[in-house]
């Protein structure tokens, strides 16, 4: 499909481009200024570049559901291996990218098919109501990242709605230690509305970037199709847990409505820190007050609205008390009480 | 399968209402917000439905 109708899918209408295109001389110049990224708000993915680890940039032994980088977590199902993780920047696909997630098999699995390993990013509901899932009007969406891993083989990548109402898995082939830019597009879903598809502030959609080892209940030989089910990889899905010090690299993710990939959108580090932290903040210089004896209350306002009540932890003081999606109190119950505030407020999906 | 390894889960209370649950979290010790929203209550109480989790009472 041409720049053109992808940008008319990014400004809605016909009419809108016409606008656009005067503001920006000629629509020459707006296409171009697309294609090079430099339109923002078209990646579905927050954190894509891999520049936010407000976590940490080494983290160790990931299993079920541990986020690493910001947005990103890796799923076990379960099972009994684990992930090490590492922002780098000494292996990255292009100079165009700072940044990549590398993820290292620390302890090999040893009950692969009984469970799966992956690389997901949960997409917000809100985020994803654009696409009409399950509607006549519903959009092809397209998805492109790079890949590189130390195993060659067939990894798989899909989509899947909230329960695992409906499916989409892809496969691709990567040749060991070399970098691999992958990009799949996703047809438009029209047949009905799933059951449990969350358009809210729930799980939009689950996002395998790369899946790491099969499991078997949720593997598939029908590729490039949604289907009904639960399905997250290829029936051809390279075992790469099978050994420790395998790594794989990731960044340069999108989804982008439309059916074409075009160049990734580098969103400024403010831009995307802030997307981020909807869903998970740290902070190390906190003032909430309180006074040990006393009934006192300290209000500590987030940097953006999380997406649910966070639930939090600190390490230098203690406190509990109400938490809500733009703001917490601390306060003195004769229990706990807070001087400083080293807390991480976790909204995750 | 358990999503988290959660234990020593217990019901912080302030004025005699229950606000928040503090709980070990893999590892680590969180405060849960009753949020059906938040991903660390929706575990907890689906543990606490399999009878494989008990929130104690505030103190």
């Amino acid at each position: 499909m041409s720049r053109a109708r992808d940008f008319a899918d990014l400004a809605g209408s016909s009419s809108n481009i016409s606008t656009v295109a005067a503001d920006s001389s000629t629509l020459d110049q707006v296409a171009t200024s697309y294609g090079a990224g430099g339109i923002t708000g078209k990646n579905l993915i927050i954190n894509g570049a891999l520049t936010v680890s407000q976590r940490g940039v080494d983290i160790n032994s990931l299993g079920e559901t541990v986020y690493s980088a910001d947005r990103f977590r890796t799923r076990t199902y379960g099972g009994n291996g684990r992930f090490d993780y590492d922002q780098v920047t000494d292996v990255v696909p292009s100079s165009t990218f700072k940044y990549a997630a590398k993820y290292t098999v620390s302890t090999a699995a040893t009950d692969v098919g009984s469970f799966g390993y992956s690389v997901q990013q949960v997409i917000e509901g809100h985020n994803i109501a654009q696409l009409r899932i399950g509607r006549s009007d519903a959009k092809p969406f397209t998805i492109s990242f790079w890949a590189r891993s130390s195993v060659s083989g067939t990894y798989s990548s899909g989509v899947a709605t909230n329960s695992g109402d409906i499916s989409f898995v892809t496969e691709f082939t990567l040749v060991a230690n070399t970098w691999e830019y992958i990009s799949y597009t996703v047809p438009a879903y029209t047949t009905s509305v799933p059951t449990n598809l969350n358009e809210t502030n729930g799980n939009g959609l689950f996002f395998t970037v790369i899946g790491l080892a099969s499991q078997t209940s949720k593997e598939t030989s029908t590729l490039d199709a949604w289907q009904s089910g639960n399905f997250a990889f290829s029936s051809n899905q390279t075992n790469f847990m099978s050994a420790t010090t395998r790594t794989v690299h990731i960044t340069g993710v999108q989804l982008e409505v439309g059916s074409q990939a075009t160049p990734f959108e580098h969103r400024s580090y403010g831009d995307e820190l802030a997307r981020c932290q909807r869903y998970f903040y740290k902070t190390d210089q906190g003032a909430a007050g309180g006074a040990q004896g006393v009934t006192s209350y300290g209000p500590f306002p987030f940097p953006v609205t999380m997406r649910a009540a966070p639930s939090w932890n600190n390490t230098t003081g203690r406190g509990a008390s109400s938490t809500y999606t733009t703001h917490c109190y601390f306060s003195y119950n004769g229990s706990y009480w807070v001087l400083g505030v080293d807390a991480t407020f976790d909204a995750e999906l | 399968m358990n999503e988290m390894t959660i234990t020593l889960a217990q019901y912080v209370a302030e004025d005699g209402v229950n606000q928040t649950i503090k709980a070990t979290i893999d590892g680590t010790e969180m405060f849960v917000p009753l949020d059906p929203a938040n991903r660390h209550y929706t575990e907890i109480m689906r543990q606490v439905e399999a009878g494989e989790l008990v929130i104690a009472e505030a103190e």
